[in-house]
């Protein structure tokens, strides 16, 4: 009998998980060493710092992306009977798991360092990549797990929760200092490690009685039926929430956090899957052979109707800010002609997805790409500063969500 | 190797009597004589893919009425002095009982099956 | 008779609030083959859950290679392979990362042998499980089922996704591995298929108990389906030693079942003054009779 001793199949070759740790730790040592230089605006040091934090970033993203990969093996062997009963599939998996935990630590302490220390070069940098990552991590996971603890029947309802993950994400962001996103990096950080932890506790522990499948998923409520109403006012109540977090947070500044608050737009819609399983339905007519003309008025009812209506809600929304003085009238039409392009766009995506029979969907992320090209090149017509930078964020935003949603990153 | 032997798991017949029977029977027409050395237990379970158990109770069966015998190793072959005419009528009995059930059934007498199995193998020859 | 590979005692199973196993008690020993048959929904897959650990029995107790089965220890699991009914085998993963990983796994992994049975099967290595089809799921979890050369291998209709030839391969290779280390088999099935022809037990399963648990030479010899049939009526259940099933068919006309060694069938013709006709049955219209 060999001892069972740890093993990486499934986590990658350790030189990646050295690659990761290395550059984590060099990525901070050169931030901190940045920031005692003290960059003038404009300078090249500046663009180093800018250039530093992105990379901080960069790091997290890819240590979460191995760490999902992660995740999901491991949720798969743990769901797998003819797995668990192999010798040794509990000892490997875990000690794996929380080899990559202590690296999730260290590459979080390190972007948050980076956030922290670089506040006046290149906290604009680390800022998107955090948003990133915390979007990746858990704008998809959050309502998922919410909805299926809350046993929310429908996928509809997600959007209930879809803009919940920014609450902590805005309060993190209201800490001075950026203290508070450090305390978040780490509190995301402690959160992955938890939920490894349940796995592996999972994994080990012997199943009870009658249990089919051993599950830690214990605070199942009761299914909770949902009528049109309640939804649309979910919706409603998402929609509104998104704006005012938009709005009314004092970092939401125009230039510095576009890519930020076009992410809370699009998390919004995220959440949103009644669109998708309207044109599921409108998918498998086109494949029962109706042409695109007779499609027409099927398209129009079922995903014109609800954009017309999130439209409405948004610019209520609006009004509803405006009359509290919580927000200005131009920035709020800015923001109000951002969701009109968005929805849009999404709706456009949707029409793209009817026609590709696959389940990659290039159309999509070509339509998320152009709104969000169309969008900074309206900032740059109304003069907003710095338009280029906006535009490269954006594009960039686009093209790593789409590249996200196609290798099913987000988990 | 093509097997002699031919083990039908969906007849109501008991795979191992199937093939004591088909040794039996081949032991008694001369094809298998004392000494012939019978294919082992995994090949003939690998071939028919039947549980090697069922080939094994067969062979210690045959070994125990004396058709077969156990050599050095695990290899079986037919035993001296187990091929004979006698046997071979024996082999015939389950058939001739049945003859006669059926006839008895329908009522036939025994000239009537004689002269229709006299005229059987006159005919077969 | 041999030491038990895998018994269970009076396992009692409840799932939700449907009792899907009662007292349910097995055992197979060293080289034999159980081959277990039920109905859809008969409790066959919660039984062999049961009988590996994988699922927690409310009363009784499930023992492997003779230690209990919900806290087996890593010696007793490199003994063993199991082939879960849909073969729930992790995404993301081609066949041969797969067999890498479990190789690494099975302390007594035979990566000629395991070769061996991939290219007999003929299992795709370079597919991602998602992507496969049922069957070359199905034979995939077989390999990694197989390739340490279990002791004990528990497969839950292993053959279902699998045509006639390939079936066929299968049960070859379970023989040869049978011949070679004595391999006890546990299979579950809802018709007796190829693997009939490994099966030396035979167990029914019937909304949750044991109904019969034979040897399958015994039950061929001695089981015999009788017609029986007289002018008056006969009555329409009967429960008696020796007759396994009862059917009425028609006026005055009946299929049974009947045991030989314990109802002889002249009692049963004296009993009923009716004309019976026997006839020996392979094990497919046992099955089919019994659990009509």
């Amino acid at each position: 009998m060999s001892s069972m001793s740890v093993r990486y199949a499934w986590w990658g070759p350790p030189w990646q998980i050295g690659m990761v740790a290395t550059s984590a730790l060099l990525v901070t040592v050169a931030q901190i060493g940045v920031q005692q230089s003290r960059p003038a605006p404009g300078s090249l040091s500046q663009l180093a710092a800018i250039l530093l934090g992105l990379a901080a970033m960069g790091l997290m993203f890819w240590s979460f992306w191995l760490l999902g990969r992660g995740m999901q093996r491991l949720s798969a062997v743990v769901g797998a009977d003819a797995i668990r009963v192999m010798p040794g599939a509990a000892h490997n998996l875990g000690g794996a798991a929380w080899l990559w935990c202590a690296l999730a630590v260290a590459v979080v302490a390190s972007a948050g360092t980076a956030f922290v220390f670089d506040r006046d070069g290149g906290g604009q940098g680390a800022r998107i990549g955090l948003t990133f990552v915390w979007l990746a991590c858990f704008g998809g996971a959050l309502p998922t797990s919410l909805k299926q603890v809350l046993a929310v029947p429908r996928a509809d309802d997600r959007s209930w929760f879809a803009v919940l993950p920014f609450i902590p994400l805005v309060a993190a962001w209201q800490v001075p200092g950026g203290w508070g996103v450090l305390l978040l990096a780490v509190l995301v950080a402690a959160g992955v490690c938890w939920q490894f932890r349940m796995l592996i506790r999972r994994l080990e522990r012997a199943p009870t009685a009658g249990e089919s499948r051993p599950s830690w998923r214990r605070f199942s409520l009761p299914a909770v039926k949902t009528g049109p109403v309640v939804r649309a006012l979910g919706r409603s109540g998402s929609i509104l929430l998104g704006m005012l977090l938009i709005t009314t947070a004092p970092w939401a500044s125009y230039t510095h956090d576009m890519p930020f608050r076009l992410y809370i737009l699009l998390m919004i819609f995220y959440g949103n899957d009644q669109r998708g399983m309207e044109l599921a339905g409108l998918r498998l007519r086109w494949l029962a052979g109706l042409s695109r003309l007779q499609l027409i008025p099927l398209v129009l009812r079922q995903a014109m109707l609800p954009a017309a209506t999130d439209i409405a809600v948004a610019a209520l929304a609006g009004a509803v800010l405006h009359a509290l003085g919580w927000a200005e009238a131009k920035e709020l039409s800015v923001l109000w002609g951002q969701f009109v392009l968005m929805r849009m766009a999404f709706m456009l995506s949707s029409l793209c997805w009817i026609d590709t029979r696959s389940g990659w969907r290039p159309g999509r992320y070509l339509a998320y790409l152009c709104v969000f090209c169309v969008i900074a090149l309206l900032d740059w017509l109304w003069g907003a500063e710095p338009a280029v930078t906006a535009l490269l964020i954006h594009a960039l935003a686009a093209v790593s969500v789409g590249a996200m949603r196609w290798r099913r990153l987000a988990f | 190797m093509p097997s002699r032997f031919h083990l039908d798991p969906h007849l109501p017949e008991p795979i191992y009597r199937q093939l004591m029977d088909q040794v039996r029977r081949l032991v008694a027409a001369g094809q298998l004589r004392a000494g012939d050395e019978l294919p082992s237990v995994r090949a003939i379970a690998a071939t028919h893919a039947v549980n090697p158990m069922t080939i094994s109770k067969a062979y210690s069966l045959l070994e125990a009425e004396g058709v077969l015998q156990r050599n050095r190793g695990a290899a079986m072959s037919v035993a001296d002095g187990a091929d004979g005419g006698e046997q071979a009528i024996d082999l015939l009995t389950p058939a001739l009982d049945r003859v006669v059930k059926e006839a008895a059934q329908l009522g036939l007498t025994q000239a009537q099956v004689i002269a229709a199995l006299r005229k059987r193998m006159g005919n077969a020859k | 008779m041999n030491d038990a590979v895998i018994e269970a005692h009076w396992l009692r199973c409840t799932l939700g609030d449907r009792q899907v196993l009662r007292d349910v008690s097995l055992r197979v020993g060293a080289g034999e083959t159980l081959g277990l048959v039920g109905r859809n929904g008969a409790g066959k897959t919660t039984l062999l859950r049961c009988l590996l650990g994988l699922a927690f029995p409310q009363g009784g107790e499930a023992r492997v290679f003779g230690e209990s089965a919900t806290d087996m220890s890593p010696r007793a699991k490199a003994r063993l392979g199991y082939v879960a009914q849909n073969a729930d085998l992790p995404a993301m993963h081609t066949g041969e990362q797969l067999l890498a990983l479990i190789a690494e796994w099975q302390p007594r992994w035979d990566a000629v042998w395991a070769a061996q049975l991939v290219e007999r099967l003929a299992v795709p290595l370079q597919t991602r499980t998602e992507k496969m089809s049922a069957g070359e799921l199905q034979l995939l979890a077989l390999v990694l089922a197989l390739g340490h050369r279990p002791d004990l291998l528990v497969l839950d209709e292993p053959v279902a996704a699998l045509d006639p030839v390939v079936r066929r391969a299968v049960a070859a290779i379970l023989a040869e591995l049978q011949a070679e280390r004595g391999t006890s088999i546990v299979f579950s099935t809802h018709i007796l298929s190829d693997l009939e022809r490994l099966a030396t037990h035979v167990a029914v399963l019937e909304d949750g108990v044991l109904g019969l648990q034979r040897e399958v030479d015994a039950l061929k010899q001695d089981v015999v389906l009788c017609r029986i049939e007289r002018q008056t009526p006969l009555p329409s259940m009967l429960q008696c030693a020796g007759v396994l099933s009862w059917r009425l068919s028609g006026h005055g006309a009946a299929n049974a079942l009947v045991d030989t060694t314990q109802l002889p069938l002249e009692h049963l013709r004296d009993e009923f003054g009716a004309a019976i006709k026997a006839r020996r049955v392979n094990m497919e219209e046992f099955v089919v009779e019994y659990l009509r």
